[in-house]
């Protein structure tokens, strides 16, 4: 649980935000309410968290040693 | 250029600077399209088409010339290639992928190169343009990365397995993987590429509007009065960002270089 986390965590609330901001956009769109696109969004941020949260405590994932994480932006 | 500019802001304008009356002809998106140098059939070539094949064309005829006959003491152009080489081997590709993964150090050394050139271009004088701030290029390379690391991923693993590994997250419990398993698989197929190419786009596009505004800016303030002081400042100011964006520029080559080598490790790796 070391290489490239910033980049890994950051893909994944971009992605949460995308995947379930987009499910509720669709489904906003089809029953007329507005506010289900921010809603979606705000749930994927969370899972996200979520998901990061799982994978930095519960994995036990070990990444070959001697891969060094990317620094900067 | 600048003179273009002016012509069209003001009527009672003189020489384009601010005591002759002119409104500052400020930069901005237009400055990253160009007319065509020629259109062949309905293919228009431009200025940054022109400047990515002449990228092509240097990072091939160098490293051509410099192993046209390797010698066991590199002499010249060789010691310069094989620097460049090892050093995209040493900081860039054995971090990520071991010395197993030698056998991505040309596709590797071809993208590095290629993008810093394209970089580079955004400070050459005359040339000015960096390349890679046209959408188009970077990502034209993040398609090729992106295919490479799947393709990758398919062939070590066989695609269902590499399928499954990237679509359920390891660590969460069984329950809530039927929500999480969207964002694992939209993060690793979607937002990947898509990261990698407006990263480095953003970067040089930011990058040359900052020295289009200051170098602008020295042309515009020049008077001789106290406009001497302010275009004097802004002309250093320019220099010294000049600086700062030959950092950025192999800065964002070398990330580029070292997330595709991630991308790489991780599609081989066995989870």
């Amino acid at each position: 649980m070391n290489a490239s986390s910033g980049y890994t965590y950051l893909s994944y609330m971009l992605g949460g935000m995308l995947f379930y901001g987009g499910v509720g956009w669709l489904i906003g769109r089809w029953t007329h309410i507005a506010v289900l696109f921010p809603i979606g969004m705000l749930t994927g941020l969370a899972l996200a968290v979520a998901l990061i949260i799982f994978r930095v405590t519960r994995s036990g994932h070990q990444d070959p040693p001697g891969r060094r994480p990317p620094t900067d932006l | 250029m600048i003179d273009g500019r002016v012509a069209v802001t003001a009527a009672s304008c003189v020489g384009g600077h601010i005591f002759g009356g002119c409104g500052y002809p400020a930069p901005s998106i237009d400055d990253f399209f160009f007319k065509p140098i020629v259109t062949i059939g309905s293919v228009h070539i431009t200025k940054p088409m022109v400047l990515a094949v002449v990228a092509g064309a240097i990072v091939l005829g160098f490293f051509a010339y410099a192993f046209r006959a390797p010698e066991l003491v590199p002499r010249g152009a060789q010691n310069l290639g094989e620097m460049g080489v090892l050093f995209v081997r040493d900081q860039i590709l054995r971090p990520q992928l071991g010395k197993a993964g030698d056998k991505y150090l040309p596709f590797l050394v071809s993208i590095f190169f290629f993008v810093w050139l394209m970089n580079l271009f955004g400070i050459i004088p005359i040339i000015e343009f960096p390349a890679t701030s046209r959408i188009a290029f970077p990502a034209g390379l993040a398609l090729i990365v992106w295919i490479t690391y799947l393709v990758v991923g398919m062939r070590s693993k066989g695609p269902l397995t590499y399928f499954k590994n990237i679509a359920v997250p390891s660590g969460a419990p069984w329950w809530i993987l039927p929500l999480l398993s969207p964002i694992e698989l939209f993060s690793n197929i979607f937002v990947r590429p898509f990261t990698l190419t407006i990263r480095l786009m953003a970067n040089m596009l930011a990058g040359h509007l900052l020295l289009l505004v200051f170098g602008i800016a020295s042309w515009y303030l020049f008077s001789a009065s106290i406009g001497l002081l302010y275009a004097t400042t802004s002309f250093i100011v320019t220099i010294i960002l000049t600086g700062l964006e030959v950092l950025i520029q192999l800065l964002q080559a070398f990330i580029f270089t070292t997330l595709t080598a991630y991308y790489l490790a991780d599609a081989s790796a066995a989870h």
